[in-house]
């Protein structure tokens, strides 16, 4: 069996990562709309897509999916006021909301959980997880994430499909950045060995 | 483990199509729905807090003053007797013979003034008395003025809507007329009096026996021998009533008065 040597180097999705001036700009709107809802207006065009696409991804339909990224920015706004400036950018909270309104339309049974990946990310992860580009592994590596449970495939998508940090993620999921490490390595070692338990 | 479903190569929608579906209007509306409710608003408790503080206060102030005028009117009360000293110096001062029939009735000062009103049984007489200072200063002349009602200070009296009238018409034996009393005291010889000129004409008394009680009748205001006798047998902590209590006023006039009761103490 032919294997790649080594993982490359991921890129980074750069949309996490602002500089300072960018921070104290995005800071300085949240303290305005704690002020006044209307002031929230930036921040809501800014990161409306963004929010979109994250809901989006995690689903199958599109009108639940602007539900539920209209019921983000709402909570958003209704609960500015207890919003602290954490020196990261205001979009890992409003993910946080995001996140917690996914898994509420899946436990009100409005949406069901999807993966959504293009086969280029397919083919990527395939190689992240030193494996041959090959139609057999891409079908069993959909075999292998239709069957991981929720906080694993949830790790993989923001990790190998969304290119985020580290950082990013344990401010998504409520981690440590360390923690949101093990948690990745623990799911591609688990693939890992399935796709070991395969070949032999 | 629920297999989940997953989608390959779906299409994928444009920015564009995104920013179309953004109302931030939709969601500023909501928000103002869902707003917190003025109840729950930290004005809200504030204002409402403060307003019942206020409300205490008001209620406390104002009722302090209500006792203060009721201190004042009990006050007045206890006045009258050493009033009726200075009355007496200043009948005697004048020469004049105090009936003892009569009734005296004390306005509410006004302007360092204090009115006492004589009714008697021919005449009624106003004295108008200046604070009490000037009062032992100034001549019998300046301090009272003898004038017949018509003549003096009229529209003064009319001006006070308020007058304090008091005529204690409680029966009582030996200064008492509630609360604990010794043998002796139940005993003695003047009976059944009151401070008025009310005379007591008749009373029953009542001794409790196991579950019946045991009835006097006497007629005046003094306890016979038989009521006498069988006070003897009541024991310590043992209650005596006296009801049926009839006076009679030096009008002629016959009333009932109210029954008085007392804790035996020997």
């Amino acid at each position: 069996m032919q294997r790649n040597q080594k993982p490359n180097i991921m890129s980074i999705n750069p949309v996490y990562h602002l500089t300072e001036d960018k921070l104290k700009k995005e800071h300085q709107w949240v303290l305005q709309s704690q002020e006044n809802p209307e002031k929230f207006a930036p921040l809501y065009k800014k990161y409306y897509e963004q929010i979109f696409r994250y809901v989006y991804q995690r689903m199958d339909n599109k009108e639940i999916a602007f539900d539920v990224t209209s019921q983000v920015f709402l909570k958003a706004l209704n609960n500015i006021h207890k919003y602290e400036y954490r020196g990261v950018p205001f979009a890992s909270w409003l993910y946080r909301i995001a996140k917690s309104e996914v898994y509420q339309s899946y436990r009100d049974k409005k949406a069901k959980r999807t993966v959504n990946i293009e086969s280029f990310q397919l083919f990527e992860l395939i190689e992240d997880l030193e494996e041959d580009k090959t139609s057999e592994n891409r079908k069993l590596l959909l075999s292998i994430l239709s069957h991981l449970n929720i906080g694993e495939i949830e790790i993989i998508e923001l990790r190998y499909f969304e290119k985020r940090s580290f950082r990013e993620i344990g401010e998504i999921l409520d981690l440590t950045e360390n923690n949101a490490k093990v948690k990745a390595h623990r799911v591609v070692k688990k693939m890992k060995n399935i796709y070991t338990k395969n070949h032999e | 483990m629920n297999k989940l479903k997953i989608n390959v190569d779906r299409l994928k929608m444009s920015s564009k199509d995104i920013s179309s579906r953004m109302d931030f209007e939709d969601i500023l509306l909501s928000h103002k729905i869902m707003a917190k409710p003025f109840y729950k608003s930290a004005w809200f408790f504030g204002v409402t807090g403060l307003a019942t503080v206020s409300l205490i206060v008001g209620s406390m102030y104002t009722l302090n003053q209500e006792g203060d005028e009721l201190y004042r009117n009990i006050q007045i009360v206890d006045n009258v007797s050493k009033i009726t000293d200075t009355e007496n110096n200043l009948i005697n001062n004048k020469e004049i013979e105090l009936n003892l029939n009569e009734t005296t009735k004390i306005e509410k000062p006004i302007d360092n003034k204090t009115t006492l009103k004589i009714i008697s049984n021919e005449t009624e007489k106003i004295i108008t008395i200046n604070n009490s200072t000037e009062f032992q200063k100034n001549s019998k002349e300046d301090a009272v003025d003898s004038n017949p009602i018509s003549e003096v200070e009229n529209e003064s009296i009319n001006e006070v809507p308020k007058t304090f009238s008091f005529i204690d018409l409680h029966p009582r034996i030996s200064g008492k007329f509630d609360g604990t009393i010794t043998k002796d005291e139940l005993m003695n010889d003047e009976g059944l009096t009151t401070n008025s000129d009310v005379e007591i004409i008749s009373f029953q008394l009542h001794l409790i026996e196991g579950m019946t009680s045991k009835v006097f009748d006497s007629k005046g205001n003094k306890l016979n021998s038989e009521m006498k006798l069988a006070i003897e047998n009541v024991n310590v902590g043992e209650e005596v009533y006296f009801e049926k209590i009839k006076g009679k006023a030096h009008t002629g006039e016959i009333f009932r008065l109210s029954p008085i009761r007392y804790v035996m103490l020997n």
